[in-house]
């Protein structure tokens, strides 16, 4: 008896139209000749086209009369965002019709802060004029014509104000200022005040965890950290210069970021707040706003140097920058509620409307497209410490004010570092080596 | 230290993935693998060895496709694809036909002297004329017209790399890029070579040459990258098997060799003349003489003792060529296209991605586009493919060197103008005598060159006129006797 097999492709193809192609695959590499060069070719294919669909911009919003000073995503609907101005109006925006919603002359001068409720109903804003006002948002909503529209309260300070926080839980919310203020809905005057030192606080933040922790960056260059419940503060770190914004970390709420006046932003870990974790380099100018994404994987900075940046939260370069013709100083950004889109308010009275991944389609993809991406995606990792692919994905055009300064300043580091290897290799025995950076930033811890 | 633990974690991390994605794809595929065999039984207890032992006992889908068919024109070149084969006669006589669904797809007469014929990209087709390389559509209409290989003798095409590397009688070898019609490189190989092959794993060409040597070449080194001796005589044909890792050569002193190319060293060999070689999916090896065709199984792992089948054609064999993915042996002849069964030499299971030939029409349109935008570099050509994506692990002071002469290199392209200085004084009369000036200093720097070049041959010539100075004061200082002494 002798047995053998003959190929027969007779009934493979699809008897009717209706049916489906099938489509056959064979893992053994034999079948797939030159497979690493082919798939190197696709990675490298992969970074170029994200590089060409690289279009982050989406859109401003105009109408401001005066730089834009504060934004600030609603938590509770994804398509609401408010924002205030330096000639103290407040403006809520439709963010995808590009429309102002309601518009209001809030202040007298210069609006310092804006915050929603945890739940969306109520927003808070602060002025320079020492005022704090509370309105109700559907109420807002629903007489939108009016601009002179009443808060439904009104609160007034004794001393300057910087930012308000609203409370995650409770219907309270913390104004920083030359005393660090905790407000409730229905007093009139504040429920706490913390003041360490003469210095005022610029900019205060309540943690997303445990609303009984307040954080807040003060004019003495200082961080500190407050607690609510011992109506006292805990522990504050000096730096060597004075930090402008704070963010917490919405999914590791131990850890916050500052975005500080030497350019770069700091994280810190507020147990161990002596030393930070990690120091994110990469702005060139004074930080003036941080925001988080609500992954927690992400934060944005916004500068005075005319750029955002989008960091990794552990990683100490930035993975995107965003910057635009006639985008002037950025005084502010947020992310919207579902990490998709970045905002920011800058001085030139627009808020722009910029993508997180600026290759990403924006729209319904359908499962193919996205298998496909997810390809792609994985490919551009696999490859991505090969030197040809590592140049392209990590090319960014810059304009020409920025890349003077950063050459000057790789030349500094370049220089400081040739110095020191220098003095240690001449001296062998009197060299100190000096500290470790993290430790040079920081002056002091106190208790 | 915490740095290289949360690397090495992820490392571990992604090998695991990667391990356990392979593992699932294989018994996915062992499951889902579709029925395209026919098992076949004989009661009969003899090894098959002829066609009609078997015949009555196949499916008829593979009786169907038993052909033979009655050509007029000469020898005929044969190139075969999965869907369609196409013919060129020595006196011009060009024919495609789909072999699957028996059509003509073209046939035409070109009244001149054909060498060879290959298939290329999107059903295309090149043949080698005696003028120069035509390239034509799939209805036969004339596409291309390469005039720069003359009398191109031998044809190869590198499917991955969109390259035609076409062969002259004198050895020349040039590879051009159908995509852009660029000439990527020309450069000589032998000058008597017998026949070219493609490395389908490696996209590297084999030459065989009179000499009874094999030399492996790639577009960018204009000389070869091994070369092996492996006949006695000329090498009449060689074919590499699938994966890359054997070459099977015959020559003309009557013996076919099997070798391994990784150690280049010989595996088999039997005392077989064959003119022809071909090499299926699964390790058959046909081997042709006269109109005689000798195959063996098996022929990479066991050695070649017992044939397998034989077969006789109708005429002198010109070429043979198992058809990629099925059982079929096709050869071309003097006067006829024969096709025969050859069962378990082709692989079932072929990945539809790789073969645009299996696919349908809306499917093939995708492929023709993604093969263009991942059509690989021809300076990606190597002798080790997987080397491609990995670290490269050569020296620190080496890839320095490199780059320091990288950089030389681009300095020196850098042609320096003379700068049109706007403030000041600016008169033309002192511009052009700066220029002059850089003339003056170009040319004395080749003159001194030139000069140190004459001293040298000077000083050759002096020490030469000292050593015969030399010799003629010896022989007058000999005596007349010892001089006749020496002399006789």
């Amino acid at each position: 008896m002798v047995k053998f097999n003959t190929i027969c492709r007779s009934g493979q193809e699809r008897s009717t139209n209706a049916d489906i192609t099938k489509v056959y695959r064979n893992p053994n590499p034999k079948v797939h000749p030159l497979a690493h060069a082919r798939e190197y070719q696709r990675a490298l294919v992969a970074t170029k086209v994200e590089k060409i669909y690289a279009q982050p911009f989406l859109g401003a919003l105009n109408g401001h009369s005066d730089g834009v000073s504060c934004i600030e995503a609603c938590r509770f609907n994804l398509s609401k965002l408010v924002s205030g101005s330096y000639d103290g109006e407040i403006r809520i925006w439709d963010i995808p019709s590009r429309r102002t919603l309601v518009q209001l002359n809030a202040h007298q001068q210069m609006v310092k802060g804006v915050s929603f409720s945890r739940d969306g109903m109520r927003i808070v804003s602060s002025g320079e004029d020492k005022t704090i006002n509370l309105y109700d948002f559907p109420q807002l909503l629903e007489q939108s014509n009016n601009t002179f529209q009443d808060p439904l309260m009104r609160y007034l300070s004794k001393g300057t104000l910087g930012n308000v926080d609203h409370n995650y839980q409770l219907s309270q919310f913390a104004t920083a200022g030359q005393v660090v203020q905790v407000w409730d809905y229905e007093r009139p005057k504040p429920i706490m005040k913390f003041q360490w030192g003469v210095d005022s606080v610029s900019c205060v933040r309540y943690s997303p965890a445990d609303s009984n922790l307040i954080c807040g960056t003060s004019m003495d260059r200082c961080v500190i950290l407050y607690d609510v419940r011992a109506e006292s503060a805990i522990h504050k770190v000096a730096m060597l210069n004075k930090s402008q914004c704070l963010a917490w970390n919405p999914i590791e709420p131990l850890n916050i970021v500052i975005g500080n006046d030497d350019s770069n932003c700091y994280t810190y870990d507020i147990r161990k707040i002596e030393l930070p974790t990690m120091i994110h380099k990469d702005h060139i100018s004074a930080v003036m706003s941080v925001a988080f994404s609500s992954s927690g994987r992400e934060f944005v900075s916004g500068s005075f140097d005319r750029t955002i940046r989008i960091f990794p939260f552990n990683k100490g370069f930035s993975r995107e920058v965003y910057h635009g013709q006639r985008m002037q100083q950025v005084n502010s950004v947020s992310f919207s509620g579902d990490a998709q889109f970045v905002y920011s308010g800058s001085n030139d009275m627009n808020i722009r409307i910029w993508k997180v991944n600026a290759s990403q389609k924006v729209g319904i993809i359908n499962q193919r497209e996205t298998n496909a991406t997810n390809y792609r995606q994985a490919l551009k990792e696999k490859f991505k410490y090969n030197p040809e692919i590592k140049r392209i994905a990590k090319h960014r055009h810059l304009p020409k004010y920025l890349m003077n300064k950063k050459k000057q300043r790789q030349e500094m580091k370049e220089s400081k570092n040739r110095k020191q290897r220098n003095a240690e290799l001449n001296n062998p025995g009197q060299y100190e080596a000096p500290k470790p950076e993290k430790q040079q930033r920081i002056e002091q811890f106190i208790q | 230290m915490a740095k290289d633990k949360i690397l090495s974690a992820k490392l571990k991390q992604q090998e695991f993935k990667t391990k356990s994605t392979q593992l699932k794809t294989q018994k996915i595929a062992q499951l889902l693998e579709p029925q395209f065999q026919q098992s076949v039984e004989i009661d009969d207890e003899r090894p098959l060895l002829k066609i009609s032992n078997f015949k009555d006992y196949l499916p008829e889908e593979n009786v169907q496709n038993i052909i033979n068919l009655k050509l007029k024109q000469g020898p005929y070149k044969l190139s075969v694809t999965p869907q369609t084969t196409y013919l060129a006669g020595e006196s011009g006589h060009i024919a495609a036909f789909n072999w699957r669904h028996k059509q003509l797809e073209c046939e035409f007469d070109v009244k001149e002297k054909c060498y060879d014929i290959v298939s290329i990209a999107q059903r295309n087709f090149a043949v080698a004329q005696k003028s120069c390389i035509f390239i034509y559509d799939p209805k036969g209409v004339e596409v291309h017209k390469i005039r720069e290989c003359k009398q191109a003798t031998k044809l190869e095409y590198l499917p991955y790399h969109f390259l035609l590397a076409a062969l002259n009688q004198n050895g020349q070898l040039t590879y051009q890029d159908i995509t852009q019609g660029k000439i990527i490189s020309t450069y000589r190989t032998t000058p008597s070579p017998l026949c070219l092959k493609q490395n389908h794993n490696n996209a590297i060409l084999g030459i065989g040459d009179q000499m009874g040597v094999v030399r492996m070449y790639a577009p960018n080194t204009g000389t070869s990258l091994t070369s092996m001796l492996c006949h006695k005589g000329g090498l009449m044909s060689m074919t590499f098997s699938r994966d890359g890792n054997h070459l099977i050569t015959s020559g003309s002193e009557g013996t076919i060799k099997v070798w391994d190319l990784r150690t280049q060293k010989l595996q088999s060999q039997i005392g077989v003349n064959a003119t022809n070689l071909a090499l299926s999916d699964k390790g058959v090896l046909a081997a042709g003489r006269g109109t005689d065709i000798v195959m063996w199984k098996n022929c990479l792992i066991g050695d070649l003792k017992t044939p397998y089948l034989r077969y006789k054609a109708s005429s002198m064999i010109c070429d043979i060529d198992f058809i990629k993915h099925e059982d079929y042996l096709s050869m071309s002849t003097f006067d006829s296209y024969e096709q025969t069964v050859v069962p378990e030499s082709g692989e079932p299971f072929f990945d539809t991605y790789e073969q645009p030939d299996l696919q349908n029409k809306k499917q093939r349109l995708e492929t023709n586009v993604k093969q263009l935008i991942e059509k690989l570099p021809p300076e990606s050509i190597s002798l080790q493919s997987y080397r491609i994506g990995t670290i490269d692990r050569t020296s620190k002071i080496i890839i320095e060197k490199e780059q320091k002469k990288q950089i030389e290199e681009q300095a020196n392209k850098k042609i320096k103008k003379q700068k049109k200085k706007m403030r000041g004084r600016n008169k033309i009369g002192k511009r052009e005598k700066l220029k002059e000036l850089e003339r003056d200093q170009k040319q004395q720097v080749k003159w001194q060159e030139m000069l140190s070049d004459a001293l040298r041959v000077k000083r050759a010539e002096k020490e030469k006129k000292k050593i015969e100075t030399k010799l003629l004061d010896r022989l007058e200082q000999m005596s007349s006797k010892e001089f006749i002494r020496v002399v006789s």
